[in-house]
């Protein structure tokens, strides 16, 4: 499946680790929660290229004593209305302060692309039912946001008034 | 094929203009207009799910959505839904008999009347 | 000669962020349309878009539903409301409970055009629907009311702009509706939404806020529980940031019934869910705290109080009036309210007629009561939760002018508060969901109580009705509540007492089998009749209920059946 990274097509270097799979000196795997544990204790701590697929039902607070020694997360969207992974991705990125690879896959639309960047994703497993293009303007379709600290790329924030300062009243054009 | 008996149901093909949103019904030359006067009566539901099954490609093309059937009857010779909530849908809002749809010049008939 | 001027208000204003905000939304929103149909998305997909911004598809036609953020507008955009019902709908529109206005005859092709005409008076249709944050509702008095504690609308803007296209909470497990209230008398039904918010003063006179989360009407209708007593104002965006997430995360969504935030707070159990959000509150980062502050001091001044005039509040001339004229007493007793500066008064245009459509204002009505308020009320308008609009500053020496004026305009039916102010949804007669109709049965009953003086001999009484369980017309929380219910595909009614939705707040219970549409009218009547018997002076109706329980009413109802 196509992956997007900084508005562009990238090569996926990633792939998913399959059922009877070892996880054992593969490296660039994503591996489903469930054998997360199983191959943390394979992997020697230092060994790089490891990620793990997380439902969208699952506490990513589990995660956060791993977080060091992975370098992607997949978060999932069954529907798109389904809205969870937003939060996941959140809490990985504000609250843990992870600073790897966080990806959103299944069924998300581009009008969504804003909000999972502003939410801290940063790489989109798409279809291809739509174009690069379709994606990528929806990075700034609103090209401003209230919520100053998840404003990504070029989103205009609103300026801090001046203690004190009295309002501009502009009138109704 | 069941056998078109003298009690089966009668329908009408129904559904909503996408730009307008209007309630709309499939006329025997298979357009939509307003009044439900004009629609095709349709005998039994299997003739009605051949209609709509036309119908429904209209709902592709983006011209109408949420297509589907109504039970109709004859009354004093013109076509009405059978359930309240249909003939509210056809005719207009009960209490604003100036905003129904024969005041809006698409159907001929009484409002709602239950 | 007078020459009109339109004042302008003190509320709050779009800078220049806030309108490029707007406008890119609107433009965003042209474009679903235009993918919607060129095929592009499906109507599936399109769907929670358009409702996102306030667009349904109702029984007849699109159906637009238009914010009044925190319920203030100024006779501007008051006059643009009633341009848009003429130019794009039929002449008229729908005040709703959650203060904001519903067009029922909208074209999706000019829908966008509706917008932008929007937006050119600092107004938008942004999160009037959909699984999302909706339009934060307060009390129709605020800045006003003589018994609040500060206004709360500088708040309520600063809710309205954190939850504006939140990137996190736009995608819902349902529908997020957030109420808020400066005074401890509550006109803005905060216990029975998804969160209540009520302002206290410490002390030391610092405002802090009391979160009420889990109350909700619909099917399951439930009383919100306090999760908190006491919260800094400083910490409001991040703890409502923290029980949005909480319930983002863990609120169920495998059944659209059970999706609302009040099943989770009951499933978990109020404790439990209090520990998850105080967790949550605890763990992430506050940076926003200090921001907040700065924020709200920018908000507030917006809402400076307008250039008061030192006036007498006692007024020879009314007092002879209230003497002389009982239409006007009973005028100033049930619609007009105290005011917090002396010589000023709140006075509610009553859109509820006998035998009229409730909460129905056609385009002439708007621009008459934008008119009132340039002359009497600084250009200043509110929409009530009970689907009526106030005039929150008029002189009290004003106060017979303005009621000669209002009643000119079929205004000044003397019934807020009283039975002939009946909330009512628009039911089966417009709404897709709708069971039965419930703008009749309101008219039928409101013809049956015609009789003013009849209406305030009963005194204090909230009659509310709706055309199915989704309960939009609050008939768990009127006194006496009507749902209106198919029943072989006849239009059947049930009556429910003891309903409240305000600081007193509770669930009315069903009394017994319904009524047809026929039968339902008289059957208020009979309730009505019953406590007229057997209250003690000066009993209001819910107390009578509450001392007596549903029984004298059951036996005046079913008795012999
Ligand atoms: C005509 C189109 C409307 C539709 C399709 C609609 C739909 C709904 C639905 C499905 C619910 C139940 C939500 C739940 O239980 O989770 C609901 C609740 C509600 N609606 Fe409406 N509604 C409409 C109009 C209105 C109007 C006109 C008003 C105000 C007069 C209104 C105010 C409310 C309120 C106050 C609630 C209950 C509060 C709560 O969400 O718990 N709605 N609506
Ligand atoms: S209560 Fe039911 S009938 Fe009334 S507006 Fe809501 S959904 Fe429609």
């Amino acid at each position: 499946m196509p992956v997007i990274e900084n508005n562009a097509f990238v090569d996926d270097a990633w792939s998913h680790l399959h059922d009877g799979d070892s996880a054992t000196d593969r490296s660039m795997i994503i591996v489903p929660l469930a054998r997360l544990d199983e191959a943390l204790a394979d992997w020697p701590a230092d060994h790089r290229g490891l990620g793990v697929d997380v439902p969208n039902d699952v506490d990513v607070e589990q995660l956060t004593p791993h977080l060091e020694r992975l370098d992607i997360v997949t978060l999932n969207f069954p529907g798109f209305a389904d809205g969870r992974a937003f939060s996941q991705a959140r809490s990985l990125r504000h609250t843990d302060h992870f600073g790897g690879t966080i990806r959103a896959r299944g069924s998300f639309l581009p009008d969504q692309y804003g909000f999972l960047l502003q939410s801290g994703v940063d790489s989109f497993e798409v279809s291809d039912r739509f174009p690069l293009d379709e994606w990528v303007r929806h990075a700034d379709t609103v090209p401003a946001t209230y919520q100053r600290d998840y404003a990504t790329g070029g989103l205009a924030t609103r300026p801090f008034a001046e203690a004190g300062a009295r309002p501009d009243r502009p009138h109704y054009g | 094929m069941n056998d078109v008996t003298e009690d089966c149901s009668e329908y009408v093909v129904t559904a909503n203009e996408v730009l307008s949103g209007d309630t709309v019904f499939r006329t025997p030359d298979e357009k939509w207009v307003r009044g439900i006067d004009d629609a095709a009566v349709l005998k039994c539901e299997d003739t009605g799910f051949v209609a709509l099954g036309e119908a429904q490609k209209d709902e592709h093309a983006n011209i109408v959505m949420g297509a589907y059937l109504v039970e109709v009857s004859r009354e004093s010779g013109a076509v009405r839904p059978v359930h309240i909530r249909e003939r509210i849908r056809a005719l207009g809002p009960t209490v604003r008999a100036d905003l129904a749809q024969v005041a809006q010049g698409f159907s001929t008939s009484e409002v709602v009347d239950q | 000669m007078n020459v009109h001027v339109t004042p302008e208000p003190n509320m709050y204003r779009y800078d220049e962020f806030d309108r490029n905000f707007v406008d890119a939304r609107v433009a965003q929103f042209r474009d679903q349309v235009a993918r919607r149909l060129d095929g592009t998305i499906t109507e599936d997909e399109f769907k929670p878009m358009r409702l996102m911004n306030g667009l349904y598809h109702q029984l007849h036609a699109y159906m637009l539903r238009v914010a009044v953020p925190y319920g203030t507008m100024s006779s501007r955009q008051l006059n643009v409301l009633a341009d848009i019902a003429d130019k794009y709908d039929r002449g008229y529109g729908h005040w709703t409970t959650r203060q904001n206005i519903q067009y029922n005859w909208i074209k999706l092709e000019e829908t966008a055009d509706i917008l932008d005409r929007l937006a050119s008076v600092e107004m938008h249709a942004i999160q009037t629907s959909g699984n999302c944050i909706r339009n934060t509702t307060t009390d129709a008095y605020a800045g006003a009311a003589a018994d609040e504690l500060a206004d709360p609308r500088p708040v309520c803007e600063l809710i309205r702009q954190w939850s504006s296209l939140h990137p996190e909470f736009s995608y819902l497990p349902r529908k997020f509706k957030i109420a808020v209230t400066g005074s401890p008398n509550d006109r803005a039904a905060v216990r029975v939404h998804d969160i209540g918010l009520r302002m206290h003063l410490n002390e030391k006179g610092e405002r802090g806020w009391e979160v009420l989360v889990g109350g909700g009407q619909g099917r399951t209708p439930m009383v919100a529980v306090t999760v908190r007593d006491w919260l800094a104002e400083a910490d409001l965006l991040p703890y409502l940031t923290a029980v949005m997430r909480v319930y983002n995360l863990i609120g169920r969504r495998d059944n659209k019934y059970k999706a609302r935030i009040k099943i989770l707070v009951h499933e978990m159990g109020a404790e439990a869910f209090s520990a998850a959000v105080e967790k949550e509150f605890a763990e992430a980062p506050k940076e926003t705290i200090e921001v907040d502050a700065r924020e709200l001091a920018r908000i507030t001044s917006y809402f400076a109080p307008p250039a008061w005039e030192s006036l007498a509040a006692f007024v020879p001339e009314i007092e002879e009036k209230k003497l002389a004229d009982r239409g006007f007493r009973q005028w100033l007793a049930a619609n007009t309210a105290a005011h917090k500066v002396p010589g000023y008064t709140i006075v509610n245009a009553s859109f509820k007629p006998t035998g009229g459509i409730p909460g129905d204002a056609t385009s002439g009505q708007m621009r008459a009561v934008a008119k009132l308020a340039d002359e009497y009320s600084f250009g200043e308008v509110r929409v009530t939760h009970a689907q009526n609009l106030t005039m929150p500053h008029v002189r009290t020496k004003d106060l017979i002018e303005v009621w000669d004026k209002l009643k000119e305009l079929g205004l000044a039916e003397a019934n807020i508060g009283l039975i002939g102010d009946i909330i009512s949804c628009p039911g089966l007669d417009y709404c897709a969901l709708a069971t039965a109709r419930s703008i009749p049965v309101a008219q039928e009953i409101s013809t049956r109580f015609a009789d003013i003086k009849k209406q305030h001999d009963v005194g204090p009484l909230k009659l509310n009705i709706s055309g199915c369980i989704n309960a939009c017309g609050h008939h768990h929380v009127g006194h006496i509540g009507i749902l209106g219910v198919d029943k072989k595909g006849k239009e059947f009614y049930q009556i429910t007492l003891g309903g409240s939705s305000a600081e007193n707040a509770s669930i009315g219970k069903i009394l017994g089998p319904g009524f047809g549409a026929d039968d339902i009218a008289g059957a208020v009547e009979t309730v009505v009749d019953t406590y007229l018997a057997v209250r003690e002076q000066g009993e209001e109706f819910l107390h009578t209920y509450r001392r007596l329980g549903a029984a004298p009413f059951k036996e005046a109802l079913y008795a012999g059946n």
